[in-house]
């Protein structure tokens, strides 16, 4: 966690040393502040969080994830503090020895990171400011890997 | 016994503080964090904290049920989080 910016390509480079030499698969994804959000113009967003438990929320998540895949390093970014629109705001790579447990943990790690990671988004808009709630399509892309056992299965 | 409680985000900014030090009796309920909160800030201020969608967490877990308090406990009221 941190204020700063990320470098996809450096933190790429981190995970595949600490990956080592049976990686064979990374994937990415990097999640940037939308700068309309239903014809309504965005400046910005605020990242609020709770020391302490942010970090364990980040960390159970991950855990979870290298329980249920095969996974040589996964490496999260997750900033705080106040973010431009077109900011990057969160950074997830999931190193594996082939791409379905790759592609499908860091599908799982992002959609928790949506509903169970310790972070608040406030919008700041044209018209004022407002915090932003979750949707029900987020818990029912997170509740759509209940029991779910194979990482090939396509699920949307 | 004190016991320390944190507001975050939208719950923040509708109480107007970000957190207060409470003087609670020893194994004091989730009914007496509630009391005495609206005793401390009026039932009017503290109305947000009541929603459904608001989690407690008692030192930096997330507390469902019933729970009773300790000295030196950290109390946290958390608005629906949003990540990623």
């Amino acid at each position: 966690m941190q204020k700063e910016d990320f470098s996809l390509s450096e933190e790429y480079e981190k995970c595949c040393v600490a990956a080592g030499p049976e990686c064979g698969a990374v994937a990415t994804f990097t999640g940037l502040v939308r700068q309309f959000e239903v014809s309504t113009s965005v400046s910005g967003l605020h990242l609020e969080h709770y020391p302490g438990m942010t970090e364990k929320s980040m960390e159970n998540i991950v855990a979870k994830a290298r329980n249920r895949w095969s996974l040589q390093h996964v490496r999260v970014v997750h900033r705080i503090g106040v973010l431009e629109a077109g900011s990057q705001i969160v950074l997830v790579i999931v190193a594996s020895s082939h791409r379905p447990d790759a592609f499908a943990a860091c599908e799982y790690i992002m959609d928790f990171l949506k509903t169970e990671a310790v972070f608040w988004k406030k919008e700041i808009r044209s018209d004022g400011e407002i915090w932003i709630k979750s949707t029900s399509h987020d818990y029912e892309r997170r509740d759509g890997w209940a029991g779910e056992p194979s990482a090939t299965v396509k699920r949307w | 016994m004190r016991v320390n409680v944190l507001f975050f985000a939208s719950l923040k900014e509708d109480l107007g503080c970000a957190e207060i030090e409470l003087q609670l009796s020893e194994l004091a309920s989730r009914a007496d964090l509630f009391d005495c909160l609206t005793n401390e800030l009026g039932s009017a201020r503290v109305a947000p904290l009541f929603a459904e969608n608001v989690s407690i967490a008692i030192n930096q877990s997330i507390e469902k049920g019933e729970f009773t308090l300790q000295s030196g406990d950290e109390v946290a009221f958390l608005p629906p989080i949003t990540g990623g």
